[in-house]
């Protein structure tokens, strides 16, 4: 306890140089808990703005093969798959039926491309939350079957107005040409730089256009409450689907991409097959290149704390030996009133410990506060960087577990760096430390 | 010690036996204590004099094991202290030996009562010894003190805070390095009275090295060194 007390002391003693050493670590613990926290938002906010996207986090397909061999997406055995969502436990109300295509809308000799998203708007609470209606009222979307909304930005470029008829134009799911006409209901801010790429009408209609029957769907869209449960129910449901009927083999993220709005992936064919089967996919599945950009975000970050601290520790490595040299007096008569070699070392060790802590806690409390600044300065929805951003706003949680390895690893690294000078105090000579002050 | 045993010697309290001590300066060696022998016997109240450079520091240093002799024995109650490990030696120090400096040498980030409780928390004992401290502190008269750190202190009441500080284990031996060196005569008569009256009262034995002829005078047995040897052995009533 004596030591602890004396290094506490001792580190209060040199205000400035305490300061200063405790800032330099506070400094990289800052930058690295920031980098920390901006991947965790960043990688969160990717999935939520795509989850919304997606409308959900796990999506089942029924795939008809045709006699002509053409795979269609149509759910003809949507039982089966209810009851395996009530046995796993998903509720009904987090599920949504979707269908959608990729159409391009004609108005006044202008035109724009975009994924139409057949949704059942009395069921899709979660996108009345989100949506952002500047024009049109949700009563007028709903009572009318032919109602589209459009983003702000592509009504802009088709110069459209609510209430306008646009053209739209698009494929069959059997690939045949079709046009149909949409009247615009509503028009919504930008969600978001993926947000704007969809529109939004009912279900039926989007299935007329397809022609599909109108009663039917194409996907099942599934919210779940965590992300961290994503793979684990997605195995589940894919486990228990194939009990029941014939489902396609999970793919890998190499299978997929996002193309638009739309899921794509490419089928497995060493395995042939015939009549229908399920597919059961994830957020997670499309969007590991994210993943793998926060990995490398979360490596960058951690070589910038290394770098920082590698500079940190040349610090303490020569404090230290200057603070040895500036005790020598005070050593030697704490050596000759009975203290022994190895309290002389942990006197140092909790000096560097405490100032390990001092300069941690410091850079957390920056780290928050510069965050919580950050936060007041919202990023354009139409900047690309927005898709980082939870509408606009940089996110930065915390994070946990990188905090305590951020506080394990400069703790011990400082103490590690401390080690050598208070090895050197401890062995040093008490007569001839004594001596040099005489 | 090669063939005789520590019986065979006969020794004291403290015995110093042919101690020589040799400092590397430079490629030359400066021969600071050539063959010092002396017994003390316990509740002695020692001076060792001499001028600067005569080996008084070496020879206190020896006795207090802070420093080792390069030949001859060093015996600290019948124990031979070449035989011990750093450890043991600390130790030793701790429990046998109290220490007061020319230039005080306090911990400057403890107050008074802190740098007198020091050695006691190095034994880790959790008892409480607040009323010993305390009577220490009335005893060398520095009640309304107690919480000021050295740097607020003069350097007499210094001194006191280390006298205090060397006797809070309650050594047998307190050894002092030029203790009024760094004060003035007043100063350094009522240290030395002080140190003399806890010799008389506890019985501790004190060995102090000083060259002021006045406070040698109050010695009961002096010792005078003279190039690092014994120039003259003086008991009182001798």
């Amino acid at each position: 306890m004596i030591e602890m007390k004396l290094a506490l002391r001792n580190l209060a003693r040199q205000k400035k140089r305490t300061i200063l050493l405790g800032g330099a670590i506070a400094f990289g613990i800052m930058v690295i808990t920031l980098v920390n926290s901006f991947t965790a938002g960043a990688e969160y906010n990717v999935k939520e703005n795509f989850s919304y996207l997606l409308a959900g986090h796990i999506y089942v397909e029924e795939q008809i093969r045709r006699d002509d061999d053409k795979v269609v997406l149509l759910f003809e055995h949507p039982q089966v798959v209810e009851e395996t969502l009530a046995e796993i436990g998903i509720d009904a109300r987090s599920v949504m039926r979707r269908s959608a295509y990729q159409g391009q809308f004609i108005f006044s000799g202008r035109s724009a491309d975009q994924t139409v998203q057949g949704v059942n708007w009395e069921r899709e609470n979660a996108l009345q939350e989100r949506m952002i209606l500047l024009e049109g009222q949700l009563e007028d979307i709903i009572s009318d079957p032919s109602a589209v909304v459009l983003s702000e930005q592509v009504a802009r470029r088709l110069g459209a107005e609510i209430g306008d008829e646009l053209i739209v134009r698009m494929s069959t799911v059997t690939g045949q040409q079709n046009v149909g006409s949409l009247v615009i209901r509503g028009i919504m801010q930008d969600p978001g730089l993926l947000g704007s790429i969809s529109a939004y009408a009912h279900l039926e209609m989007v299935n007329s256009h397809i022609n599909i029957p109108v009663d039917s769907y194409q996907a099942l869209h599934i919210s779940i409450d965590r992300f961290t449960q994503v793979d684990m129910l997605t195995d589940q449901l894919h486990r228990a689907l194939g009990e029941r009927a014939a489902v396609a083999p999970r793919i890998s993220q190499q299978d997929v991409a996002v193309t638009s709005t739309s899921l794509v992936y490419q089928d497995d064919e060493s395995e042939p097959w015939t009549g229908s089967r399920f597919s059961v996919t994830n957020i997670n599945d499309y969007l590991g290149q994210i993943e793998q950009i926060s990995s490398a975000l979360t490596i960058t970050g951690m070589v910038i704390l290394l770098v920082l601290i590698a500079i940190i520790m040349v610090g303490v490595i020569n404090t230290f030996r200057m603070v040895m040299y500036e005790r020598v007096k005070e050593i030697g008569t704490m050596r000759a009133v009975g203290m022994q070699r190895k309290s002389v070392k942990r006197l140092f060790l909790w000096e560097a410990c405490f100032l390990a802590l001092f300069g941690y806690l410091a850079g957390v409390v920056l780290a928050l506060g510069v965050s919580a600044v950050i936060g007041f300065f919202p990023i354009p929805l139409e900047n690309p960087f927005s898709l980082f951003t939870q509408s606009g706003i940089i996110t930065f949680p915390i994070q946990l577990g990188s905090l305590a390895v951020n506080f394990l690893l400069i703790t011990v690294l400082t103490v590690c760096a401390a080690w050598f000078p208070a090895r050197k105090a401890a062995r040093m000579d008490p007569a001839a430390a004594l001596r040099a002050t005489a | 010690m090669t063939n005789q045993t520590l019986e065979e010697l006969a020794v004291g309290f403290v015995t110093l036996q042919d101690v020589h001590k040799v400092y590397p300066l430079g490629k030359t060696e400066v021969h600071a204590v050539q063959g010092v022998s002396l017994d003390i016997q316990e509740g002695d109240f020692i001076s060792i004099a001499g001028p600067s450079g005569s080996g008084k520091s070496t020879v206190l240093n020896m006795i207090g094991c802070i420093d080792v002799p390069t030949k001859g024995s060093v015996i600290l109650d019948s124990q031979d202290t070449k035989t011990l490990k750093d450890r043991e030696i600390t130790s030793l120090r701790h429990r046998f030996i109290g220490f007061i400096f020319q230039s005080f040498n306090l911990i400057p980030v403890l107050n008074t009562y802190e740098n007198i409780e020091f050695p006691l928390l190095l034994a880790r004992k959790k008892l409480s010894q607040r009323e010993w401290i305390e009577h220490l502190i009335e005893e060398v008269g520095l009640k309304d003190w107690i919480s000021h750190r050295p740097n607020e202190l003069s350097g007499g009441q210094r001194q006191r805070v280390a006298i205090a500080r060397a006797l809070v284990t309650k050594p047998r031996l307190v050894l002092a390095d030029e203790p009024t060196a760094n004060l003035d005569s007043d100063t350094g008569e009522k240290i030395i009275e002080l140190m003399k009256r806890i010799n008389r009262e506890q019985g501790t034995t004190f060995i102090f090295s000083t060259h002021d002829q006045d406070i040698v005078q109050i010695a009961d047995h002096v010792i005078r060194l003279l190039d690092g040897k014994i120039a003259e052995e003086q008991r009182r009533g001798q």
